[in-house]
């Protein structure tokens, strides 16, 4: 069996239960059935997500048995491989960190030590990590981003961007 | 005659003709910036024209709207980053020109074509606003569903080699297209008692991370070596930075089409220039004899989508003119300004007060011949910004990115949810999923739900539900276009079997 046919079924393994559990564990937890107004709608709230939920199982189904067609014929190598231009797996951990770092600068950083400070953080460790050595160029990118995000956002669109925490800590 | 000609003399001003440059200016670069969608631009500056003169402040309105549109266009094609969510189908085939050399065609083309579509709808508004608002009023609720269910069908089977994960992809954006309140009952779904998603899932940060982030993400992880060059290169062959008359002339009908298409959509109440834009790279895709270039490369691929989404633009005044329902949040705005002009659109004012409003009329056809020009000078100011190695750019983009998705709500939820939207389309991606179907799904479902839902809800009040919908002409008509359409794709696709059999047997 080729490699990607065994990870398309790794993958469906995974998704049909994610899906049954959807079904079967959130929807009824998350959706509650209207018991004032709209009780008596035609269509409940949870219709749409139940459907949707049926569908992707019958899309992940009808592929299983359209592969056991192609093993029962023995074509299951004639399949395109559709994962060739997803990178190596060095390239996949590097995205990982990434998406790591932009993670904590989302959720940590903006919202505890404010806009501006976050993105020179995230600015400077950035353009670091993807092979700038010199510190004072490093620094430079950092202040003529924030910069040019404050005059457009605050100054000119009067968007004030958010000062974090800390900020309204010192404020008292 | 008088009246056409005194507000054509109006438009013709210095001072209106100024605001018309200083509009499309201030739209291009506005609308460049990733999170900064038309509407916002235009919103920023509905204050300033109370103290302007109608003919001053509208046309400085309608020049930054569709400066906006196409200024959007720029970064979707050169980093993949839409300005605006009207202009994320661009990137499918613009981002791929411009990894080809070929950006400077590829925004070229993306010019003509928003050009040509804003005029085409312009020169339909001008001279049939009040009859094809007349048929935009006859679509309801039953009519909206038939409409976007077939668009989800088609789109989910032609959406990539493996049609369960085109499906998978669509059905789950449709998945986070109803997350948030019920659209008949209001009880909260899917919202994980986050007040914040009550409102939904925003589409400015659901663009700008799936699209953005994910492929800034993407591109972070290969090699430094890499990422020490320019985001995109340019060819040096004069071929690949122009778009030829044989090459505008191949995208003509598309763009006549999809011009079309976006007028029609821009005429019905609702419906956005993201929606249409999709809509038109679809319909060019399903129609193109060789729809396997589509997502590759292929300049119908840009000129479909923009010609379609700037198309909106002067629709969104027809029926605001005509009746003075404003089409979309856009024309809602300048209804406003108008308003605080104290001009009130509708049926009335062509007969009591016409010159603003044919004043408004040569300001749009002014605001196309400028965008031409100007459009030309912002393209080479982005070939240069685009020049800066990536390893600059990258970093820089993910600022502005979470800033712009900050600025629509003021909310840090969406830049949180930004990020979020960027591990999922960076995770999708790697499991080879097309993310299209998935913003399709997104953008749709909420419109196919709520119209699906106050149809059922209407037909069940009447004795003979099914009798509800054919007795409407406009949904007969619908009905009977959409099934013609399938029978000539089943018919192309048999004939395409036939001739592969036959050429097979030949060469056989």
């Amino acid at each position: 069996m080729p490699d990607h046919v065994r990870l398309e079924l790794i993958l469906i393994s995974i998704l049909l239960p994610v899906v049954a559990l959807f079904a079967f564990w959130y929807v009824p937890l998350s959706i509650d059935e209207p018991q004032g107004f709209g009780s008596d709608s035609e269509v409940s709230p949870r219709f749409a997500p139940y459907l949707l939920a049926i569908l992707m199982a019958a899309a992940m189904i009808g592929r299983l048995l359209q592969l056991g067609v192609y093993k029962v014929r023995g074509m299951l190598e004639t399949l395109p491989d559709d994962l060739e231009e997803i990178g190596s797996v060095e390239e996949t951990k590097r995205g990982l960190v990434l998406n790591v770092v932009t993670s904590i600068y989302g959720f940590f950083l903006i919202p505890f030590i404010g806009f501006y400070a976050a993105s020179f953080a995230l600015v400077a460790y950035l353009v670091n990590r993807l092979g700038e050595r010199r510190l004072w160029f490093i620094g430079l990118i950092g202040v003529g981003c924030i910069l040019f995000t404050y005059l457009l956002f605050d100054e000119l669109l009067n968007v004030r961007l958010p000062r974090g925490a800390i900020a309204s800590f010192f404020k008292g | 005659m008088d009246s056409i000609l005194a507000g054509v003399q109006l438009a013709l001003t210095w001072q209106s003709i100024g605001a018309v440059l200083i509009g499309i200016i201030a739209g291009q670069l506005l609308g460049a910036i990733p999170g900064l969608t038309a509407t916002m631009t235009v919103a920023l500056l509905i204050p300033y024209t109370y103290y302007l003169e109608p003919w001053v402040g509208i046309p400085m309105l309608i020049g930054m709207f569709k400066g906006s549109l196409f200024g959007s266009s720029i970064t979707a094609i050169l980093v993949k980053t839409p300005g605006t969510p009207a202009a994320a189908a661009t990137v499918l085939d613009g981002y791929p020109l411009a990894q080809q050399g070929k950006g400077e065609k590829a925004c070229k083309m993306a010019l003509y074509a928003s050009v040509f579509g804003d005029s085409f709808s312009d020169i339909v508004l001008i001279f049939g606003a009040a009859f094809l608002a007349s048929i935009a009023l006859n679509f309801g609720p039953a009519e909206y569903t038939l409409l976007v269910a077939f668009s989800l069908l088609t789109m989910g089977f032609v959406s990539g080699a493996k049609i369960w994960k085109g499906l998978f992809a669509m059905l789950l954006g449709m998945m986070l297209g109803i997350v948030g309140l019920d659209p008949v009952t209001a009880s909260p779904r899917m919202t994980m008692g986050f007040l914040e998603m009550e409102e939904g899932i925003g589409l400015i940060p659901m663009l700008i991370g799936f699209l953005a982030v994910a492929e800034v993400l993407r591109q972070m992880e290969y090699p430094r070596k890499q990422l020490a060059t320019s985001t995109v290169t340019f060819s040096a062959d004069p071929a690949d930075r122009r778009v030829s008359w044989a090459e505008f002339k191949r995208c003509l009908p598309v763009m006549i089409k999809s011009s079309s298409l976006g007028t029609a959509v821009g005429a019905l109440p609702g419906i956005s220039a993201t929606v249409a834009a999709f809509l038109a790279y679809n319909e060019a895709k399903r129609s193109s004899k060789t729809p396997e270039r589509f997502g590759k490369g292929a300049l119908e691929g840009v000129a479909a989508p923009e010609s379609a989404n700037n198309a909106v633009s002067g629709a969104n005044l027809i029926p605001l003119m005509a009746f003075g329902i404003p089409g979309d949040i856009a024309a809602a705005l300048i209804l406003s300004a108008l308003l605080i002009q104290g001009i009130t659109p509708g049926p009335v004012i062509f007969r009591d007060n016409p010159e603003p409003i044919y004043a408004i009329f040569t300001a749009l056809l002014l605001a196309n011949l400028f965008n031409l020009i100007l459009g030309h000078g912002l393209i080479k100011v982005a070939r240069k910004v685009v020049g800066v190695p990536k390893r600059i750019l990258f970093p820089v983009v993910l600022v502005i990115a979470a800033a712009g998705a900050y600025a629509m709500r003021g909310s840090v939820f969406d830049i949180q949810l930004v990020f979020l939207f960027g591990l999922l389309g960076w995770a999708l991606t790697k499991m080879a999923f097309p993310t299209v179907p998935l913003l399709i799904g997104f953008i749709l479902m909420p419109i196919l739900e709520y119209n699906l839902r106050i149809s059922m809800l209407i037909a069940g009040s009447v004795p003979n539900p099914l009798g509800y919908f054919f007795a409407r002409p406009a949904f007969v008509t619908l009905l009977a276009v959409m099934a013609l359409m399938v029978v000539l794709v089943f018919k192309r696709i048999l004939r395409d079997k036939q001739a592969a059999r036959a050429a097979g047997l030949g060469s056989g």
